[in-house]
């Protein structure tokens, strides 16, 4: 057991809800879960390894009772989210981690923005909408 | 793949079955290219994990990631249990 040595690096809690920032340093929502693969060992005898692969952020990220799950997707759809589920952005795109996490990649090029693009729709269409 | 709010909570126990805690965060590291799980702050029960949500410090046993033998739906196994 390793009582303190383990702890040097970045703690995955402190990295969930963060605010994602895009390559233009356009907000594009929050981490809502993190991707990891389990890699065999690289030798015989070696332990596996848990590699962190991707950012989850969306709707619907986490795995929900199919109730609920069903009626969260069904809300989406109503606001115009024709296929409600988060986008998986590759870790390689994180550029920088500190009160934001900064991204290479543009927000809607990612995925990123499907949420609030199908929203601005929904309120554009409201009377009174295009005033200023 | 895994995701991180499935491997949190998930039961951490010994090669022999010993149950060891619960898993409330991970660190990771980079290796080489790679960002890689360094090690699981765990916790010894099901409630300590509620109150590490709201506990800007619980009180955790760090457990080196290179002591995972394995990892399925039942929990993560260590290697011996010395883990």
């Amino acid at each position: 057991m390793d009582d303190d040595g383990g702890r040097r690096g970045l703690s995955m809690g402190q990295i969930i809800d963060h605010a994602i920032l895009d390559r233009d340093g356009h907000r594009a929502g929050r981490v809502d879960d993190l991707q990891f693969e389990l890699e065999p060992g690289r030798s015989e005898g070696d332990p596996p390894r848990l590699v962190l692969r991707a950012i989850v952020s969306g709707p619907v990220p986490r795995p929900m009772p199919s109730l609920l799950g069903g009626i969260a997707r069904a809300c989406y759809r109503l606001i115009g989210v024709q296929d409600p589920r988060p986008a998986v952005v590759d870790w390689s795109h994180v550029k920088a981690i500190d009160a934001f996490v900064h991204l290479d990649v543009e927000r809607v090029a990612a995925g990123l923005r499907r949420v609030d693009e199908a929203v601005l729709r929904y309120v554009g269409k409201l009377p009174g909408a295009g005033r200023e | 793949m895994l995701t991180y709010s499935r491997l949190r909570g998930l039961a951490v126990s010994s090669d022999d079955g010993q149950p060891r805690g619960r898993v409330l965060d991970l660190i990771v590291a980079p290796d080489g290219e790679d960002m890689v799980v360094r090690a699981l702050l765990v916790v010894p029960h099901r409630f300590a994990l509620l109150a590490g949500r709201f506990k800007p410090r619980p009180k955790t046993t760090t457990i080196p990631a290179s002591h995972i033998a394995a990892i399925d739906e039942n929990g993560i196994r260590l290697r011996g249990n010395d883990g």
